[in-house]
């Protein structure tokens, strides 16, 4: 063999009794336990709760039970994960493609009573060229828009208030407004209009906004 | 009775298939995947931190959308570390409770300068642990925006760190051999790496396939037919019967089969041709159709470590073979030869071994092709396509050019002749 090394520096040697050290191949196997137990769907809720017995010739349904009951959750696994950021887990449109469009717009009550609309970069409203860099916005008012995720709510308000601020005329409230609009399975009559449905008041807290003024 | 000697036929089986699992995970090859792998990982990883950078105080200011207590609030903070007690998880996270932007701009811009220098392969050990501690820190930081693609360049960048991806394609390289520090010899690395990569990248389609299984619009044939109407997903313009019937079923079912196929079958070289460029088609579909930056560039990259180091380089002299038109012939002046080091360098910069190198009558460089005469340094220049990223620096060719000799031997292979030690004529 001509050269086999692993620094480059092509040192000429025989081949390697092992391909790669016992302590590589450990760390490898253990990597890959662990980001395919992380990967591998959830069970469902009644079959994880041993409300219902995954049907007996389902083998995957068996691997996701054990793997939630077992596997998945095992602080010493979640440990490496997310300690050394190799986390992950693939549901890009699935279990089902998402099915509801959402976007949102916000309303801006001054001191005054005066009040005024602000949209963020709303991809559908953007040029091509634009919706590239700003997507993040979508995902964001994505999350920003779900029950699941309120606490983030405030700092939208507030970060709104902020954008939106006039000192002589303070803004008092933000109201965060969902427009939603399902899309209906194919042969069923299609939606044509969002519906608006205002889901948070936000009482501006003026220390915070001053402190934001504050900041560089 | 049996003899030891002779083992059940099942234990040899058994052997055997093990040392083809060892090899296929561990065994040796050339490293030139890792290297283009991480070209590419350096490249996407840079646009990424671009693209978030250029909105940088709505997601990384203290005044934005997220601030720092807010991303570590999304992080789930309260997960334990061990079955028992109250201490949690430690992230990496250099950026964790930093607030100040004198501190989390240049972070963020150096991140972006060590995407640079892994994608040129400078110090690449180095640079390539700093943008990989840099892009998980940056998405600890923030993880509320993030989406499936910023999965896929948080663990390219972890893989390349880890693997020895300065090996090949890299200026690292290309100073070793100029320098004559490291030996032309083909360099062989165990490939556990690579095939790292391609496992993650067949059990992102594998575990996405399974979790559609679920789902009964996937199962029905009608997936594709919502985002289609999703507003805030258009991108480009396209002919409208795409996402009716029947296309919607062939697009869902297209879908299905490709993330198995990409899931399983792509490790079956017979198949792999067909299967990734299914892949590829797939993820261009949604590159046009739908706006998920990067998402589908960094998928396609990936696919880089289906194949070997040797296929790569095989297939790159296939391809120089067939573009004839661009071979140059480039004579060094007579009485001279390359040094060892200077061929090994000039090789490598031309993966498609469009440049021959031999001596030349006259006294000076001279270089032609098919169509006539060419200036040397030119010809070298916009043939190799690793001298793309050095060759346009002002100065620098007349430089390589003329380290590049050494006096020719014409001595006599007798001993007792002394060698004729010529004069550069340089």
């Amino acid at each position: 063999m001509a050269s086999v090394d692993n620094t480059g520096k092509g040192v000429k040697g025989e081949q390697p009794r092992r391909n790669a050290p016992l302590w590589i191949k450990l760390l490898l196997g253990f990597h890959v336990l662990v980001i395919t137990s992380r990967t591998i769907p959830n069970a469902k809720d009644a079959q994880l709760n041993g409300k219902v017995s995954p049907p007996v010739f389902d083998i995957g349904d068996w691997i996701r039970v054990w793997n939630n009951r077992y596997l998945k959750g095992a602080p010493p696994l979640e440990v490496y994960l997310f300690s050394t950021g190799t986390w992950q887990y693939w549901d890009m449109f699935s279990p089902n493609p998402a099915y509801i469009d959402v976007w949102l717009d916000t309303e801006i009550i001054y001191k005054d009573g005066s009040h005024k609309f602000y949209l963020y970069p709303r991809m559908y409203k953007l040029p091509i060229p634009n919706k590239y860099a700003q997507e993040r916005y979508r995902k964001f008012y994505e999350r920003a828009n779900s029950d699941e995720y309120k606490f983030l709510w405030p700092q939208v308000g507030l970060r709104v208030a902020y954008l939106n601020d006039n000192p002589k005329n303070p803004p008092m409230t933000v109201r965060l407004t969902r427009h939603y609009l399902y899309v209906r399975d194919p042969g069923k009559p299609q939606e044509q209009e969002y519906t608006p449905s205002m889901f948070f008041e936000y009482a501006v807290n003026q220390r915070d906004l001053a402190r934001l003024r504050a900041l560089p | 009775m049996t003899k030891p000697s002779e083992k059940p036929a099942n234990e040899g089986d058994f052997k055997s298939t093990w040392r083809a699992f060892d090899n296929w995970w561990f065994g040796h090859g050339s490293p030139t995947t890792l290297g283009v792998f991480r070209i590419f990982t350096g490249i996407l990883a840079f646009a990424d931190f671009w693209l978030i950078g250029l909105h940088w105080e709505s997601w990384f200011g203290e005044k934005g959308y997220v601030p720092a207590w807010m991303g570590q609030m999304w992080l789930n903070p309260n997960l334990k570390l061990w079955f028992t007690g109250d201490a949690t998880i430690p992230r990496l996270d250099l950026l964790n409770g930093v607030t100040d932007p004198r501190v989390t701009i240049p972070f963020f811009i150096g991140c972006m300068v060590f995407a640079v220098l892994t994608a040129l392969g400078i110090a690449t050990r180095f640079t390539s642990i700093c943008l990989a501690i840099g892009m998980i820190s940056v998405q600890h930081r923030n993880a509320v925006i993030l989406h499936g693609g910023d999965s896929v360049v948080r663990l390219a960048c972890i893989y390349t760190a880890v693997a020895p991806s300065g090996l090949a394609c890299s200026l690292d390289r290309l100073i070793g051999l100029w320098k004559g520090k490291i030996s032309p010899d083909p360099v062989r690395i165990s490939l556990w790496p690579q095939r790292l990569i391609a496992f993650n990248v067949a059990l992102i389609y594998f575990t996405t396939i399974w979790l559609k299984w679920d789902g009964a619009r996937w199962r029905e044939g009608i997936a594709t037919y919502f985002p289609a109407r999703m507003a805030e997903f258009y991108r480009f313009p396209y002919p409208r019967f795409v996402n009716n019937f029947p296309f919607v079923y062939i697009t869902t079912y297209g879908t299905l089969l490709v993330e198995f196929a990409m899931g399983t079958l792509v490790f079956f070289r017979p198949l792999r041709k067909y299967v990734l460029p299914m892949g590829i088609m797939m993820h261009a579909w949604i590159e046009y159709a739908m706006n998920i930056p990067l998402f589908s560039f960094l998928m396609i990259s990936s696919y880089i470590s289906f194949y070997d180091g040797d296929e790569i380089e095989g297939w790159a002299a296939r391809v120089g073979k067939r573009l004839a038109r661009r071979h140059v012939t480039v004579r060094y002046p007579s009485g001279m030869r390359l040094k060892s080091s200077a061929r090994a360098f000039l090789e490598a910069i031309d993966p498609f071994h469009l440049v021959t190198y031999e001596a030349s009558a006259s006294s000076d460089w001279e270089a032609s092709s098919a169509s006539g005469p060419l200036k040397p340094s030119r010809a070298i220049a916009t043939r190799s396509v690793g001298a793309y990223i050095f060759g346009w620096l002002p100065g620098i060719w007349p430089r390589i050019l003329g380290n590049s000799l050494e006096p020719a031997y014409t001595g006599s292979v007798f001993p007792s002749e002394p060698a004729n030690k010529q004069k550069s004529s340089k």
